[in-house]
């Protein structure tokens, strides 16, 4: 049950901390993506079985106050989820320069399927600056392993690897 | 036991892949807007506590602040107040003219518009989309294509009035002078909060004019600090500099709100239309309250 609540509230204030206060963050409008690398870290620290759900309610969330297509950020999340959390043996976890990869990866990742999704359904593509298409992932993948740190004490505070699958039980 | 596992993460993952996709199929279908309008019920909450609680803490920080700065403000403010009282001198004789020509065009005035205040409570957490999340909504009365405006304080306090050279490189938030700009317009609402699409989302255009020379064109979001002027005759008078303000056209923005001031005149492709780039009046990384037109 514990397990469940902290989730619940983990999820609740990443997207409180996205929507209200990293905006203050932003450099020339790029903004830290919180809820993407909340889910690169929890699926890189429990697996895919944790990253998919996680990646699907932190799409949703976003989903919820952001505009545009409804359910294409679900949908990336999930895939993130699943593919960070199945690739999680092969990365060294315990080291910051995975940690900025996958980051970095993921970023382009995003920005790429959100482009194609939106021609899928026939939306126009999004116009985003050639700066912020590079910007993004170098700023965010920078911020990642201060972030991962973050949120590995957040999670100590609630029993840390005690919730963890057995696994997994190392730290990231 | 491995295979077991790879199946029910397969499972795990087809389930959650097909809600997604269910999600956009069915975006516009009317379980998933009460569904959505549910959820930002829900989740609303959060954002609003956060922000109300930040903005009490940043009060009392500027109180302080305030309180150390009072006596170089008060200097400052007689100056104004000064430079002020000879403006209003003018303005009145200007108001005068202005209604005795109006009487003599018989000019039928514009109804005056009422201004609601609402506060920022927060940002969409999506690199896609620029908008405002506000703590005003359906309950208050607000829906749909509500124009939202915002007072924008003039970053020029050592030169009040002043506008900057034509050369030089004008700041978001600092076009020329103080006032009211177009912040954006709500589009969508939820019961206590809605989201306001900003005028420099690239999803956002509105009727926009050259208040100097009268002519008319489009404003577009370019998802960056500045917005673009299109649409203009190739022969259009237009100067860095210029106040670009709302034409009125599209009957969302009442005319004569200022949108922001020309920064560079392009020429579009083929030279077939004049183009400018415009700085926004309204710094919108600095907003923290705005105003609702009714």
């Amino acid at each position: 049950m514990k397990r469940y609540i902290f989730f619940l509230v983990s999820l609740l204030l990443f997207a409180t901390i996205q929507i209200v206060l990293l905006r203050h963050l932003a450099i020339r409008n790029v903004t830290p993506d919180l809820i993407l690398i909340g889910v690169v870290y929890f699926s890189l620290k429990h697996g895919p079985t944790l990253g998919i759900p996680i990646g699907f309610f932190l799409g949703l969330i976003q989903d919820l106050f952001a505009f545009g297509l409804f359910g294409a950020n679900c949908l990336i999340k999930t895939l993130i989820g699943f593919s960070v959390g199945t690739f999680q043996k092969r990365l060294v976890r315990g080291n910051i320069m995975s940690q900025i990869f996958v980051v970095f990866f993921t970023c382009l990742f995003q920005y790429w399927s959100m482009y194609w999704i939106k021609i899928f359904f026939g939306q126009p593509p999004p116009q985003v600056p050639f700066f912020v298409v590079i910007f993004y992932p170098v700023y965010n993948s920078l911020l990642a392993p201060l972030l991962f740190w973050i949120m590995e004490q957040w999670e100590k505070l609630w029993g840390g690897g005690v919730y963890a699958p057995e696994r997994n039980r190392s730290a990231i | 036991m491995l295979l077991k596992e790879k199946h029910k993460l397969l499972r795990l993952l087809i389930i959650y892949l097909s809600i997604s996709f269910l999600l956009l199929i069915f975006r516009t279908g009317r379980i998933v807007k009460v569904g959505r309008a549910l959820f930002l019920y829900l989740l609303a909450p959060s954002p609003r506590i956060v922000s109300k609680l930040l903005s009490e803490t940043g009060r009392i920080e500027e109180s302080i602040s305030q309180l150390v700065s009072a006596r170089e403000e008060n200097k400052i403010l007689q100056e104004r107040i000064t430079s002020l009282l000879q403006e209003k001198e003018k303005l009145q004789e200007t108001i005068s003219e202005s209604k005795r020509l109006k009487r003599i065009l018989n000019y039928q005035e514009e109804t005056p518009y009422e201004l609601v205040s609402a506060r920022v409570v927060g940002w969409t957490p999506s690199l896609f989309s620029s908008a405002l999340l506000i703590d005003k909504g359906i309950n208050q009365g607000f829906e749909k294509d509500t124009p939202v405006v915002a007072w924008q304080e003039g970053g020029n306090s050592q030169n009040p009035g002043v506008a900057p050279m034509k050369s030089e490189r004008l700041e978001v938030g600092n076009p020329q002078e103080n006032g009211m700009a177009v912040v954006g317009r709500i589009s969508e609402s939820g019961p206590d909060m809605s989201k306001v699409l900003l005028i420099t989302d690239s999803n956002s255009e509105l009727a926009a004019m050259v208040q100097r020379s009268r002519e008319k064109g489009v404003i577009a979001g370019t998802g960056e600090r500045s917005l673009l002027l299109k649409y203009l005759s190739p022969t259009a008078d237009l100067e860095i500099g210029d106040l670009i303000i709302t034409s009125g056209m599209g009957r969302i923005f009442p005319a004569g709100l200022v949108i922001g001031s020309v920064e560079e005149v392009l020429r579009g492709v083929g030279g077939l239309e004049k183009r400018a780039r415009v700085v926004p009046r309204v710094n919108i990384n600095q907003l923290e309250d705005v105003q609702i037109i009714e």
